[in-house]
């Protein structure tokens, strides 16, 4: 009953989370700051719904298995953001310079 | 169940981004937000039908397939600018 309250909190955090991300996707201007919505709102939104997950499991292999989901996730996420906006920088993409 | 149906509203959104986008950077951008969308998708709809097991492992490619997918299709770019400098 109590873990169910606490997974269930934890899963529409990350919901949240993942919904701002979108939304900074659609909404920012640039590369780079569209990096920023994806590297750092989707990597916590989707940390926070795989630990909402995991909370109601029962298995241990099953929570084993979610837990190195997670681990991968919340490593391979912001590599692979970095290593996007690296190389949007070296083939010379300008940045947006006007103000709103 | 709400859950699932609201995840799968903010994941039409990077589609957008994805088909529109004016750089491939943006595309990539895209394209990198809309499988971490389907990745959290697919957990749910595992606790959904009561088959986690099954899907923890499908889970567990697609987020494996995700990584390597960018950090290929970023080498290939840079590969190709510099084959045409």
């Amino acid at each position: 009953m109590n873990f169910e309250i606490i997974g269930n909190v934890l899963l529409w955090l990350g919901v949240t989370f993942l919904a701002i991300g979108s939304l900074g996707i659609l909404n920012l201007p640039d590369v780079y700051c569209r990096l920023h919505a994806s590297g750092k709102c989707d990597t916590l939104g989707i940390f926070l719904a795989i630990a909402g997950i995991s909370v109601s499991l029962d298995d241990w292999t099953e929570f084993l298995k979610i837990i190195m989901i997670l681990v991968f996730v919340a490593i391979a996420n912001p590599t692979s953001t970095h290593l996007i906006g690296r190389t949007a920088k070296q083939s010379k993409i300008k940045a947006w310079e006007k103000t709103k | 169940m709400n859950e699932i149906l609201t995840i799968t509203l903010f994941a039409i959104i990077p589609l957008k981004v994805l088909f529109f986008g004016p750089t491939p950077y943006d595309r990539l951008i895209g394209l990198s937000v809309f499988s971490n969308k389907v990745l959290v998708v697919l957990l749910l709809l595992g606790v959904f039908y009561g088959r986690i097991g099954f899907f923890l492992d499908l889970a567990i490619g697609y987020a494996l397939l995700n990584f390597i997918g960018i950090v290929v299709t970023t080498r290939f770019l840079r590969m190709r600018e510099q084959d045409e400098l």
